[in-house]
C-alpha cells in the first residue's frame, strides 16, 4: 500500500476515494492522509477529476460508444490539493498571445499558458497564427505554478470536449499530449485557475466562459 | 458463467464507471477506446460476473477485466497506436529545461504496450499507472519480486528498442 517511496499508490488512493477498502486499509490511508500532504493533494485531485469525469461515463450508459476525432495523449495525472480546493476562486481575464496569461483580477500575474507542437522529430513552440495538421502533438506548459488548482480542456468544433488536466499542476509540460488526428478539426484550448468544475458543462454546452479563462484557438492548416 | 443482475450492475457502474474510464484512458491513451472499454467491462460484468459478488475488492475485479479489454482492444488497433519516440521525449524534457518526469516515463512505456507479451502488459501497467511496489506487483500476479524486476528491466529495454525502430521507420 505504502510504496518505496513512502507514499500511498494510486491504486489504494482510487480504493479509498469508491469506498473499497477493508476497515484496516482504511484506517491506515486516513493515518497517513492525515500527515502527508503529498497524499492529500493526490487524493484530492482524484476525487475532483472523477467528479468532472462522472457526467459523460453517465451518458456512455446505455448510449452508443463516442468516436473522438482526436486522441489524448495521455492520462491526465492529477497532483491535486485540498488547500487548492479552498483556493479556487481567482477570476481571469482573456489574453491572447503566443504566450497567453492568466492573469488575476488584481493584478497578480498568474500562469502562462505556452504550446509547443510536435511534428516529426521537430519541436517548436507555437505561435499565435502557427496552425495544426493531422499528426501533431500538442504539449501544454503552464509556469510559473503555484500551489493552485488548474484546469486545462481542448474542445473542438465538432464539440467534442477533453479534460485534459484537472489539478496542481506540478509538472511543466503537463504530462500527456494533444494528438490531431484525421479528420483535422479546429480545437479551442480553455484553461482556468481555481476550482469551478461547473466551468466544464458550460464548455461541454458551448457556453463561452470569457472573463474566467485563458481560450487558445488552433486552426487547421 | 452466471452475471449479475441489473440492479447490481447499475450499482456498480455508478459507483466505479468513471475510475475504470479513467484507468483504460490512462492505458490506451484514447478516450473514444476508453469508452468502448468501458462498456465492453460492464457488460461482461452482467453476462459472467458471478465472482464480483464475491471479490474482496470490486475494484480489483473491474481493473482485471478493464485490462484485458484495454489490451485486447490495443490488439485491435494496433496500426492506430502511436508512441512517444526516446528522443522525442528526451526532446520534450530539454525543451523545458526541465528532466523527464516520471509522468512522461509513463506515457512513452503505454505507448508500446501493445508491442508486449501478456505478462509484461500487466506489470507495466500496475507499475505504471497503479504505482504499485514491485511486491505488490508480485502478489498481484502471482510471481515472484525478482521475476518482476527482472521484467521491468526488460520492458525499459524493449521500450528504447521500439523507439529506435518507430524513429527508423518514420525517417
Amino acid at each position: 500500500m505504502i510504496g518505496s517511496d513512502k507514499h500511498i499508490s494510486t491504486r489504494y488512493l482510487e480504493r479509498a476515494l469508491v469506498d473499497d477498502l477493508g476497515d484496516a486499509e482504511r484506517r491506515l490511508v486516513d493515518q497517513h492522509l492525515a500527515t502527508c500532504q503529498d497524499c492529500l493533494q493526490r487524493h484530492e485531485s482524484l476525487r475532483f477529476e472523477l467528479k468532472a469525469l462522472t457526467p459523460h461515463v453517465m451518458s456512455l450508459r446505455p448510449a452508443a460508444p463516442r468516436r473522438s476525432v482526436w486522441a489524448i495523449f495521455g492520462s491526465r495525472w492529477l497532483m491535486p490539493s485540498l488547500a487548492a480546493s479552498a483556493a479556487l476562486a481567482l477570476i481571469l481575464v482573456v489574453v491572447h498571445g503566443p504566450e497567453d496569461t492568466l492573469r488575476a483580477k488584481g493584478g497578480e500575474v498568474a500562469p502562462s499558458v505556452l504550446l509547443h507542437r510536435a511534428r516529426g522529430s521537430s519541436v517548436v513552440a507555437l505561435a499565435a497564427n502557427d496552425k495544426i495538421a493531422v499528426g501533431d502533438r500538442i504539449r501544454v506548459s503552464l509556469s510559473p505554478l503555484g500551489s493552485e488548482v488548474v484546469h486545462v480542456l481542448f474542445r473542438d468544433d465538432r464539440g467534442e470536449l477533453e479534460l485534459f488536466f484537472s489539478g496542481i499542476a506540478k509538472d511543466t509540460p503537463l504530462p500527456g499530449s494533444l494528438e490531431i488526428t484525421a479528420p483535422c478539426v479546429p480545437v479551442t484550448l480553455w484553461a482556468w485557475r481555481g476550482g469551478d468544475a461547473s466551468l466544464v458543462e458550460q464548455i461541454r454546452a458551448g457556453v463561452p466562459a470569457l472573463g474566467q479563462a485563458v481560450t487558445r484557438r488552433l486552426e487547421c492548416e | 458463467m452466471a452475471g449479475v443482475s441489473s440492479k447490481e450492475a447499475d450499482e456498480a457502474y455508478r459507483r466505479f464507471a468513471p475510475l475504470v474510464w479513467r484507468r483504460c484512458r490512462s492505458i490506451l491513451r484514447s478516450p473514444a477506446g476508453a469508452d468502448d472499454c468501458v462498456q465492453d467491462v460492464f457488460m461482461k460484468l452482467m453476462r459472467y460476473g458471478g465472482s464480483y459478488l464475491e471479490a474482496e475488492s470490486k475494484v480489483a475485479w473491474l481493473y482485471r477485466t478493464a485490462d484485458n479489454s484495454c489490451f485486447d482492444w490495443l490488439r485491435r488497433n494496433r496500426a492506430r497506436t502511436v508512441a512517444m519516440s526516446e528522443a522525442e521525449l528526451a526532446t520534450l524534457g530539454s525543451d523545458h529545461g526541465g528532466a523527464v518526469t516520471r509522468s512522461d516515463q509513463r506515457q512513452w512505456v503505454m505507448g508500446f504496450l501493445h508491442t508486449l507479451n501478456d505478462e509484461m502488459q500487466r506489470i507495466a501497467v500496475h507499475y505504471w499507472i497503479d504505482d504499485m511496489s514491485q511486491a505488490e506487483i508480485a502478489v498481484e500476479i502471482g510471481v515472484s519480486r525478482q521475476t518482476v524486476n527482472a521484467r521491468l528491466g526488460q520492458i525499459e529495454q524493449l521500450a528504447k528498442t521500439f523507439s529506435a525502430q518507430s524513429r527508423g521507420g518514420a525517417e
